[in-house]
């Protein structure tokens, strides 16, 4: 198991050159932008050029690009993403106080995607080319090809605004403790706001899945043990469900680590649509007001993610499967 | 995955009866899946519509008061009309030209970086390939919605600009694609061979792997024109789209807010969308299957 930590450290440094190609690649883009903040905020208030100055001065604005760089890397480094150039508030903050939301939406998720997606594909695959394996692997195609927000229009229109008591924004109803009721009261409650968005998360995530596991399943009957299992005269029900079944798993556990890197990312389109109060929503507004501190840090939080994401996998990958070399 | 085909395998001789060959065997076996030529007719009908918009389009795309607001889908206005008395017929006919281009460009622009940078990190290997894939690595870690946003916010919203920035923001993929089949077809015999006569580099690379390397190429282009026309409608849903003239997407984002008023305005490009996007994935699955037989 020795090597196993050399590896890990390795993978952990190689990380770390990853992020700072990251944060060279964000600081440049930010860069390339046309419209000063200065000019962005003077514009609005009307201000003089001393006092579009002052402001670049107060923000460190004006100093080279390198000493901005090198600032910036410094805090980030120490956990601090600066203030947010609109609301002046810690970035973090603002981040930290949104992403309780996003998660809890892609926890649920993530939980019934898998709940739904691997019994389908094993089942499309031990029975392939079957009427369910056919109506299956057709959804999974119509499903891939659907862009969500219209799935989510559908929705609303074809549901929400027919059906009593499903609110179309929102993440709970406003001024309802969860201190105040009982517990079955702000469940049914949660309950109303989120089915909405989960199901077009789910239904969204569901098809790759499938056709993940599908091809996993396949792959792992077609193996040669499988033939030998079957020739010893195994039952079908233990050679399924307990050879083959096990080894398919074993991609499926590491797409696990990719999935967690996209909690960030992955929901601004729905957050945007379902007026879901997490980082998504934050991000689209950041991005509309040109807040740099806070496009920096969620580039950086969104990496940190995906990366930690990736080793997480890798490790996963190793320790599951012997037969994998490092 | 290794792509050699029989028929391209053998040196090249600068005759094309082989290449024919190939490509009739390919047609002949694309023509069994059923879905795949249903999605190549229509999705020939929708380029010829695209191509023809200004000429069948009764109204001008952008004229204001052409018929009332809100008028739902009828004999004279086939899709209905808009918030300002636009034609939406007229609208979607000229977002055909939008959102397909969009579509081929941004992902022309994706699969051409992606193979000389793949097939340069792929052929030559050692410090190249290190630095190549070390720069892939970084922008894909970037979760690639988000690092579009970014750059969209930041630039000037036209056209061109959007294509541009779908295809630079997604070309690491295709260059991981391309790198391994270089990798693999670099230790072909036929490429010694050619080597041992004394070909040049780019010779060996554009004359004899890349043309062994097309196959997977061609499928992740088709799913790349797919997956292009999508993200730029997810873009223009956010308000970040194409708009003059407007994209499907953009025209859906127009009747966003209007939803219970007119629903025609959100279900029609969305279908378009919708339709256009599986019709791109069964062709490219068609195409998998056709170039290489034994992927399935």
């Amino acid at each position: 198991m020795l090597s196993l930590g050399r590896y890990i450290v390795g993978r952990l440094i190689q990380a770390l050159f990853l992020l700072v190609g990251v944060s060279l690649l964000t600081f440049t883009i930010i860069q390339m932008a046309p419209g000063s903040f200065a000019e962005l905020v003077g514009e609005s208030q009307d201000a003089t050029v001393e006092e579009k100055a002052n402001l670049s001065a107060m923000y460190g604005l004006d100093q080279p690009v390198h000493v901005q760089y090198w600032r910036w890397v410094q805090q980030v480094a120490r956990g601090n993403f600066g203030r947010s150039l609109i609301s002046g508030r810690p970035v973090l903050d603002m981040i930290k106080e949104r992403l309780p939301a996003t998660i809890f939406l892609n926890l649920i998720s993530i939980f019934f995607i898998y709940l739904i997606a691997l019994p389908i594909g094993i089942i499309s695959a031990v029975k392939q080319y079957s009427w369910f394996d056919h109506i299956a692997t057709f959804t999974a195609f119509l499903g891939q090809a659907m862009p969500t927000f219209f799935f989510a229009m559908l929705l609303i229109y074809y549901v929400a605004l027919r059906v009593e008591g499903i609110p179309i924004a929102g993440m709970a109803t406003i001024g309802l403790d969860y201190k105040d009721v009982t517990f079955m009261t702000w469940f049914i409650d949660r309950a109303r706001y989120i089915i909405l968005p989960l199901t077009v998360i789910v239904l969204g995530g569901l098809a790759g899945l499938v056709r993940f596991m599908r091809a996993s399943m396949l792959d792992a009957i077609n193996q040669d043990y499988i033939r030998t299992a079957r020739a010893k005269g195994l039952s079908e029900r233990v050679v399924i469900y307990k050879h083959a079944l096990r080894n398919s798993l074993l991609p499926i556990v590491t797409a696990l680590g990719f999935t967690f890197s996209g909690l960030l990312g992955g929901s601004i389109v729905i957050e945007s649509i379902f007026a879901w109060p997490g980082v998504g929503l934050l991000a689209i507004q950041a991005i509309f007001t040109r807040d740099y501190q806070v496009i920096m840090a969620f580039n950086m939080i969104g990496a940190i993610m995906l990366v930690l994401g990736m080793l997480i996998a890798d490790i996963l990958y190793v320790v599951v499967d012997p037969r994998i070399k490092y | 995955m290794t792509t050699a085909q029989p028929q391209v395998t053998k040196p090249y001789t600068g005759m094309s009866t082989k290449e024919e060959t190939f490509w009739s065997l390919t047609w002949y076996r694309f023509r069994r899946h059923k879905m795949a030529m249903i999605s190549l007719a229509i999705l020939l009908i929708l380029y010829t519509i695209a191509l023809i918009a200004p000429y069948i389009a009764p109204h001008d795309p952008m004229d204001i008061h052409i018929g009332p607001r809100f008028a739902p889908p009828g004999r004279e206005f086939p899709a209905g009309t808009d918030r300002l008395g636009r034609d939406l017929y007229s609208r979607l006919l000229w977002g055909a030209r939008t959102s397909l281009s969009v579509g081929f460009v941004a992902a022309g622009v994706s699969i051409v970086i992606g193979t000389i940078v793949g097939a340069a990190a792929g052929y030559f290997g050692g410090v190249v390939d290190d630095v190549l894939m070390r720069i892939c690595e970084v922008i894909m870690a970037i979760p690639t919605f988000f690092l579009l946003l970014t750059v969209v916010a930041i630039f000037e919203r036209s056209m061109l600009n959007i294509m541009l920035v779908i295809g630079f923001t997604t070309w690491p993929s295709a260059a991981r694609l391309v790198r391994g089949q270089f990798l693999s077809l670099r230790e072909m015999d036929y490429v010694e061979a050619a080597r041992s006569i004394g070909a040049k580099n780019s010779r060996i690379t554009m004359w004899h792997i890349l043309p062994n390397a097309m196959a997977p190429i061609i499928v992740s282009t088709t799913l790349r024109i797919g997956g292009a026309i999508l993200t730029e409608s997810s873009l223009a849903f956010i308000g970040l789209g194409v708009t003059s003239p407007p994209s499907w997407g953009s025209l859906l984002e127009g009747g966003r807010h209007t939803l219970t008023v007119a629903p025609w305005m959100v279900m029609i490009p969305g279908a378009l969308i919708f339709v256009t996007i599986l019709a791109y994935n069964f062709v490219g699955d068609g195409l998998r299957d056709a170039l290489d037989p034994r992927l399935k």
